[in-house]
């Protein structure tokens, strides 16, 4: 049943985005600058300065934007996290727990924005295409691999997060610059981690994992991360953690929720 | 007197619910953290970027923080224009007695006032940074250069709502400006930092009016600077309002609503 729901909810996404087709193109075209600037940032910089930043090369950097792509595109799938405030104080979660489906798959479901998911990951593909015929790109398939996992894994662990301080809405009320001040974090995708003190390092990769999901999996990839295995266990874990906190304040969370009328 | 009620209102607002107001507090500081940090990383390995050492680097995002901070509200203005022509909005100004085009732009002129009080504090901290190697005169000129970047965003966004009179959609395109208004308007890097042809393109452009003008006040960095950019930015505003005179003078016979 919750099945059912949920890929109803997939096909009016699909097609209220579909309704001005245009949009779709300029869609990919609006992706393809905007992430294109931040390549032509670091070609420049790097351009001026003649020299790579330690492990990084044009390349590598041109990957790292590249690899925001696709934790964009999980992001779009988990996109009721963002409207979740607005609902809870507007009272409209009431029409998610008087029926007998699960309100939390309602909820994401309804907002998921699986067409803009599909967006990113298809200007990923082409940017890499483009990027490759410049750069070179050379991989080991075991650290493609890895890659995937890391990625994956990441992505995963900061939408929980996410989805945690979504569920703070249910005590505070509105939270749209909470997330205003996660996505100022969110700043640190476009740049190597490394460039940044070791302290900060360790908070970006184990506190707020955005390394996790920009240079850690780029790092991997190209086969400049010295202890791959260690760092995608404690990805796991992390993962966990995360999870179970998110499973017990959404049981929290309900039991706190009043509206009046309705 | 109404433009401090309307401040009044806007405060009531803003500082309504206290877990955004602190969350919105913390994030301006910590986007200039983490500016700070990239560049000192990227320091690690250069004494000078385009003739640009780490203090002037430092210095100029600061600046760019305060000019965002102040043309925020103002990046809304299209969004306005469309809502008002798609949604049927526009009938309540055409049968009054006042200009759109004028009446849209003055209720933009508010929020800025308030957004810059909390800007103040950035841009306190980056005269205390200068430790006064700025005079008082490349201060005001960066203020009034701020402002009439100000004017000029606000044009830009008029001309692009009033595509909605004959586009269904203007946002993608909107998007796209966005896009490439980030790199050459010096918002992203100091336009010097770009290769050559671009920088020059970048520094004549409409969108370098919005950044890298006001900022040249206070620092050189390349191209058009000082009072040559402010006058580029006259004429830019010019361009941007006749433009959007002119929109508004074809297109509001296509405008059309129903029942209201």
């Amino acid at each position: 049943m919750d099945i059912k729901v949920f890929f109803r909810y997939l096909q009016m996404s699909f097609k209220d985005l579909s309704v001005f087709r245009s949009d779709f193109v300029i869609s990919i075209l609006h992706i393809l600058i905007y992430q294109g600037i931040f390549i032509i940032f670091w070609d420049a910089l790097l351009g001026q300065l003649n020299t790579n930043l330690g492990v990084w090369d044009k390349g590598s950097l041109a990957l790292l934007i590249l690899v925001g792509l696709v934790f964009s595109s999980v992001r779009m799938l988990f996109f009721g996290f963002t409207t979740m405030s607005e609902k809870v104080i507007n009272g409209d979660l009431d029409k998610y727990l008087c029926r007998p489906i699960s309100p939390l798959m309602a909820l994401l479901a309804e907002d998921t924005k699986i067409w803009a998911a599909g967006h990113s990951l298809l200007t990923c593909s082409i940017l890499f295409v483009l990027l490759n015929e410049v750069y070179s790109f050379e991989f080991e398939a075991s650290n493609f691999v890895l890659f995937v996992f890391s990625i994956v894994a990441g992505s995963l662990t900061l939408v929980l997060m996410e989805g945690c301080i979504a569920l703070s809405a249910f005590w505070f009320g509105n939270i749209d610059k909470l997330f205003y001040l996660i996505n100022s974090f969110s700043d640190f995708q476009r740049y190597p981690i490394t460039l940044f003190p070791k302290l900060l390092q360790h908070f970006l990769i184990y506190v707020l994992p955005i390394g996790l999901v920009s240079s850690v999996p780029v790092m991997i990839l190209m086969g400049s991360y010295g202890n791959s295995g260690v760092l995608l266990l404690a990805q796991l874990g992390l993962l966990g953690g995360w999870l179970l906190l998110f499973c017990w304040l959404w049981r929290c969370a309900l039991r706190r929720y009043d509206s009046l009328g309705g | 007197m109404s433009i401090i009620n309307l401040i009044r209102i806007e405060l009531k607002e803003v500082t309504h619910f206290r877990m955004n107001l602190y969350a919105w507090l913390l994030s301006h500081p910590l986007q200039l953290l983490i500016i700070y940090l990239l560049w000192r990383g990227i320091f690690q390995f250069t004494d000078a970027v385009a003739g640009l050492g780490f203090q002037d680097v430092v210095m100029y995002y600061f600046l760019v923080h305060f000019i965002n901070a102040f043309l925020s509200s103002a990046y809304s203005v299209n969004y306005q224009v469309w809502s008002d022509i798609n949604e049927g909005g526009l009938d309540k100004y055409l049968c009054r007695p006042f200009d759109y085009l004028t009446v849209i732009s003055t209720k933009n002129l508010a929020r800025p006032c308030v957004d810059a009080l909390f800007a103040t504090p950035v841009l306190a901290v980056a005269v205390w940074y200068s430790q006064a190697q700025y005079g008082v005169s490349s201060w005001l000129q960066f203020f009034i250069a701020t402002v009439v970047s100000l004017l000029i965003l606000i044009e830009i966004q008029k001309v692009i709502g009033l595509l909605s009179l004959w586009l269904e959609k203007v946002f993608g395109l909107r998007d796209i400006l966005f896009s490439i208004m980030m790199l050459l308007s010096g918002q992203l890097l100091p336009l010097s930092i770009l290769p050559g042809w671009l920088g020059s393109i970048a520094s004549y452009s409409p969108f370098a009016a919005l950044f890298h003008a006001p900022i040249s006040q206070i620092i050189d960095t390349g191209g058009v600077t000082g009072l040559a950019a402010m006058q580029l930015q006259l004429f830019w505003l010019v361009v941007f309002a006749l433009l959007g005179k002119g929109l508004w003078v074809i297109g509001r016979p296509k405008y059309q609503s129903l029942g209201g």
